[in-house]
């Protein structure tokens, strides 16, 4: 083999590996630009569930109000009670009107202290988990997060304050 | 140099870069693993939990009277009497607060430290709990999400302090 034909061997081998640095470069680049895709997804999902959070603790139609006036961290039992039932019986005018609000969440409230076990479903709309879409043909999975939320349980007819948590579940197709 | 000399040091040169990118890289990537960053549902979380948990504790009703009430009386009065006057104030308080912290963050698995003192008086503890990874008193430095709470109690303040480690 004449040198000139080494010396071009040796340009194309060059040429190769510098190649296959900058595929390797991109690979890596693609996969932390999809990473910060995802995290910044979850970020605003996230952000999401907390709004919602605040929302439900101030939502009228279950807080505390002594002369008007909304006590924080609040919820009034009748309310609960009532609040609940409602959405059970007309559920799908009820269930409209506040998926605009609350969107694929599950709310509950539970009594904690004096009595436990005493639960409030107040919202359930979840995705069914995992359910095959036939337009798609792909199975769809779904993925939810917990806030968990102390509150009060005031008992208006006995005036009776009792510790409860308020659990929301959001969802979101994976 | 001979050039088989330069070569060679052309090498070292290019695995020498290509070293520290693979460094850098795989530092990068084992970053979060190594320091977990919080995300922003959990950050609220802990430090709403904590905030909630105590305001919430401090209005709820035992034996007549809300918590705070206990508490004061615990602190100062000790005229309260709770279960047909078998119960002083402050077993009273002890329970009530065991019994909820028990079916909330004892059952979620949080590490906490949870103290009740006079603010003045080091010593006058009402309560304390804590795990073992988390003691009170140092909880508001830099690793928790305190909730924190005073009361006021002529010439004293009743100090509530509950504290979510993670």
């Amino acid at each position: 083999m004449k040198k000139a034909q080494l010396q071009m061997g040796e340009t194309i081998f060059v040429v190769i590996i510098i190649l296959f640095l900058i595929i390797i470069g991109m690979v890596f680049l693609y996969g932390h630009e999809e990473e910060s895709i995802f995290k910044s997804e979850r970020e605003f999902y996230e952000l999401d569930s907390v709004a919602l959070g605040q929302l439900i603790t101030n939502l009228p139609e279950l807080a505390c109000s002594v002369a008007g006036t909304k006590q924080q961290s609040c919820f009034d039992k009748s309310k609960v009670e009532s609040f609940s039932k409602i959405l059970y019986q007309n559920s799908d005018i009820a269930m409209e009107y506040y998926f605009e609000k609350l969107g694929n969440v599950n709310i509950t409230i539970e009594e904690v202290y004096p009595e436990e076990g005493k639960r409030w479903e107040i919202y359930v709309n979840n995705f069914d988990i995992n359910y095959t879409d036939t337009d798609l043909g792909m199975l769809i999975q779904s993925y939810g997060t917990t806030l968990k939320i102390p509150i009060l349980i005031k008992d208006p007819t006995t005036n009776k304050n009792s510790f409860g948590i308020l659990y929301v579940t959001k969802y979101r197709k994976i | 140099m001979k050039k088989a000399q330069i070569e060679l040091v052309g090498l070292v040169f290019i695995v020498l870069i290509l070293t520290i990118i693979m460094l850098f890289y795989v530092s990068y990537s084992f970053q979060d693993e190594i320091n977990p960053q919080k995300t922003e549902l959990k950050k609220y979380s802990d430090s709403e939990l904590s905030v909630s948990f105590v305001d919430v504790l401090l209005h709820t009703s035992v034996c007549g009277v809300t918590v705070k009430d206990l508490m004061i009386d615990c602190a100062k009065y000790n005229k309260i009497k709770c279960d047909s006057g078998s119960k002083t104030s402050c077993q009273k308080l002890n329970e009530t607060i065991t019994e909820i912290k028990e079916k909330t963050l004892d059952k979620w698995g949080y590490s906490y430290g949870f103290l009740i003192n006079i603010e003045e008086d080091k010593e006058f503890v009402i309560y304390s709990n804590y795990t073992s990874d988390c003691v009170p008193g140092e909880v508001i430095i830099g690793k928790s999400f305190p909730g924190l709470f005073y009361l006021g109690l002529n010439p004293n303040n009743l100090r509530i302090e509950l504290g979510l480690c993670t």
